[in-house]
């Protein structure tokens, strides 16, 4: 199995290939060394971010540049790092290995691969650290970037260019939808990268299997910085995962870019900044924290067509703790970004999933990138919801409702019903706009309470078996005819009422079942 | 560095040189504004010379091309 | 004989009333009486029973007109009852064949799903499999080049001439230099 000749010859070729260089190094001493942070004397010429050599192999990145000290992380582990140490600078900043070679890999934040197979083939490298592209580079966001989650392609739709922050409590789906949208860019010729910042090792295997099961690693790249990967690694890991999404973009592709999650990339420059002994301020956050995202979510861009049209998508991930959107990193990234995408642990709990919270989730840019046939119908779905909430409010006062007030909240219930989606289903635009027609109709009101997802799944499950045509015929991009929408409606109800028929007297249970409501 | 080691090269040797080298490792310092050089014996670096100018060292010592060529590996 | 049939014949011809003993005003009598009868009898009875075999013809013909439409009808509906199942039975089929259509592709979904995360588990094996053997093939490359080096340190710490360390410092203080001039 191991081939020792192989060996042999190896260990030759690289002894042959070494550069044996007696070359002259701006060097300096290290005068202090713990928690994964060295002083150094000397190296008076430093750069700052640059990349320094500690004697023995390992490296350190340059940040702090004071008088008569160099202030430096150290980006592998401490131990073997001594006083008196001789550290050299390489006159380079970190540079992350970029290329096509790096899809389906898992990789570190310097592209070293660490999913145990061979180093990826990397065409080359870029800088960690880049200037975001500049206002005249930069077109209009217009092209949709479809999520197969209904209520977030209807109502908080994102375009190709567009930062939507994904904000929520831990245990809401929001690496859920993250990795829902890149399973749904099968297909889309959209690149995806997925950065993992100070998650669990465990959750992540469990993510990656997803993507792995679900065939999206052929263009997505894992860049991760796990929780027990060392503190500096957590801090470039967004800036690495975005250099490589930028070498896409500058080609012209389309690329979509999940952070997962900036809360703890904060809560890891933090301890940085502190055992830096920078000043702290706010949440013991120093004062470069929104600097730090600022810049990082800036990088997303839509390029003009002059520059190839490319664009970066960026979904950052903040964790709030009991749905407190007023702390000091949420509220940052919620500035910075283009909307977001609120999720509740009450929605989530009481089974809407999705758990959004329509009413909270906004998209400042994604209208117009929205699908046409989408657009007409989704205006009347935010409106229609609205209402329903406005009148939910005061149902709970259990006051006496006329019939067209029972209406309303009748269908609110079932509209929300039609909203929910489970893991992993994602509905090609098509199967969203024949649903988003049913629930906006009357035959809403036919469908039977409780039942809605099963009708839901009914209906498309029927227009795909015995009515392909009709499908085909909805055009996305264009308003849906009169036409084609009597005759999607029609076979709608051809399978509503053949399901409600099989029912043993459905609408004694319906009226027994909203006196009951009522009564509640 | 400290004010007393300015204008001072170490050089480090692996065993003691001759005078015809301690006069071209002398120039060699001279040349970058060092007027004074300081000598350590070092056997550990086996051969070969290690001079360090204020923030620059030069190192050519038989240990860092073997460690070189160990870590290349 | 001969001549009392030929004088019978002749009286007959001669007077036949009397000879048949007949008076002719009973005859005239009589036929007026048959004119009467007749005529009566035309009115009274004729008639009406004429009248009522048409009638009766009528109502034969309707009847049997109605009949006629009535078969007609059951031809057709028993065509369209025909027309019907047929359509039932063409849709039937195509419902069934979607069906099966539809079942076909979830079940290659389903087959393929298998097979994917089949050929996944296959690939994670070898990808674990090639780790050990690379990282195996590393660590006996890295204590090669560790004994080695070893070996080369303890053969130069004894074994190296001043001559030849005068040579190295030469050549390391030349370049240098060379590298500063450049």
């Amino acid at each position: 199995m191991i081939d020792i000749n192989a060996i042999g010859k190896d260990i030759r070729e690289k002894i042959a290939n070494a550069r044996v260089s007696i070359d002259e190094r701006a060097c300096g001493r290290i005068v202090y060394s713990g928690d994964g942070i060295v002083r150094i004397s000397g190296l008076h010429d430093v750069k700052y971010n640059e990349l320094l050599e500690v004697h023995g192999g390992g490296r350190a990145l340059a940040l702090n540049l004071e008088e008569d000290n160099v202030g430096a992380v150290l980006l592998s582990e401490g131990e073997g790092v001594r006083y008196g140490d001789l550290v050299y600078s390489t006159g380079e900043t970190v540079h992350m290995r970029v290329g096509e070679g790096l899809l389906g890999r898992v990789v570190d934040p310097l592209g070293h691969a660490i999913d145990g197979m061979e180093e990826a083939e990397a065409a080359g490298t870029r800088p960690v650290e880049f200037p975001a592209p500049a206002i005249m580079d930069r077109a209009k966001v217009d092209t949709p970037l479809q999520t197969g989650i209904l209520a977030i392609d209807s109502m908080i739709p994102i375009g190709r260019g567009q930062r939507e922050l994904i904000i929520g409590d831990r245990q809401t789906g929001k690496t859920a939808i993250a990795v829902d949208t890149i399973l749904n860019q099968r297909g889309e010729d959209v690149i995806c990268i997925y950065v993992s910042i100070g998650q669990k090792a465990s959750s992540l295997a469990k993510i990656l299997q997803t993507l792995r099961n679900g065939g999206a690693m052929d263009y997505t790249c894992v860049v991760c910085a796990t929780a027990d990967d060392a503190v500096p690694l957590q801090y470039i890991a967004p800036y690495s995962g975005c250099a490589l999404a930028e070498y896409f973009m500058y080609k012209g592709k389309d690329v979509l870019i999940v952070y997962d999650d900036l809360s703890k990339h904060a809560v890891a420059y933090r301890a940085m900044s502190l055992l830096l002994k920078r000043p702290s301020g706010r949440e013991a956050y120093p004062g470069d924290v929104f600097y730090l995202h600022s810049r990082l979510l800036e990088r997303a861009a839509r390029l003009s067509d002059a520059l190839g049209g490319g664009s970066i998508t960026a979904l950052p991930i903040v964790e709030t703790l009991a749905g407190d959107i007023s702390a000091y990193i949420p509220t940052n990234v919620i500035s910075i970004t283009d909307g977001q995408i609120y999720l509740e642990s009450e929605l989530f709990n009481s089974g809407v999933r999705p758990a959004v919270n329509v009413g909270l989730s906004v998209s400042r840019v994604g209208g117009s990138a929205q699908r046409a046939a989408i657009r007409r119908i989704s205006g009347q779905l935010r409106v229609n919801l609205a209402q329903y909430r406005e009148l939910a409010v005061f149902m709970q006062f259990g006051s006496d409702l006329d019939a067209e007030t029972q209406k309303t909240l009748s269908r609110g219930v079932k509209m929300t019903d039609t909203l929910k989606q489970p893991q992993y289903r994602n509905y090609t635009v098509r199967e969203m706009i024949v649903l988003l027609l049913v629930s906006q109709s009357d035959l809403i009101d036919r469908i039977p309470a409780k039942q809605v997802t099963a009708c839901n799944a009914g209906i498309l499950g029927h227009l795909h078996a015995n009515e392909p045509a009709l499908l085909e015929a909805i055009d996305p991009d264009k308003p849906v005819f009169e036409a084609l929408r009597q005759k999607i409606l029609a076979a709608a109800e051809a399978y509503i009422s053949s399901v409600v028929e099989e029912e043993a007297a459905p609408p004694a249970a319906e009226g027994a079942e909203e006196s009951s409501a009522e009564a509640v | 560095m400290k004010s007393a080691e300015k204008g001072t090269a170490r050089v480090t040797l692996a065993m003691q040189a001759d005078a015809e080298t301690q006069a071209k490792i002398a120039a060699f310092a001279e040349q970058r504004g060092c007027p004074n050089v300081r000598y350590t014996l070092d056997p550990s670096i086996l051969g070969g010379i290690v001079i360090q100018i204020g923030d620059t060292i030069y190192d050519g010592s038989v240990r860092t091309r073997l460690e070189t060529v160990r870590r290349s590996v | 004989m001969t001549n009392v049939f030929m004088q019978t014949a002749a009286q007959l011809l001669a007077n036949p009333f009397e000879a048949l003993g007949l008076e002719w005003q009973s005859v005239v009598l009589h036929l007026f009486n048959l004119v009467v009868l007749t005529v009566g009898l035309y009115f009274l009875l004729f008639k009406p029973v004429k009248k009522m075999i048409r009638e009766r013809q009528e109502k034969i013909r309707k009847i049997e007109k109605d009949n006629a439409a009535l078969s007609e009808e059951v031809k057709q509906m028993k065509e369209s009852t025909e027309q019907v199942l047929s359509d039932a039975k063409k849709e039937a089929a195509v419902i069934r064949e979607n069906a099966v259509k539809e079942a076909n592709r979830r079940a290659d979904d389903i087959v393929g799903r298998a097979r994917d995360e089949a050929k996944n588990m296959i690939a994670q094996t070898e990808r674990s499999l090639g780790e050990e053997r690379r990282g195996l093939q590393k660590e006996i490359e890295r204590q090669i080049a560790d004994v080695s080096v070893l070996v080369a340190e303890k053969v130069l710490e004894k074994n190296i001439a001043p001559e030849d360390n005068k040579k190295l410092i030469e050549d390391c203080l030349t370049e240098w230099n060379s590298h500063e001039k450049r």
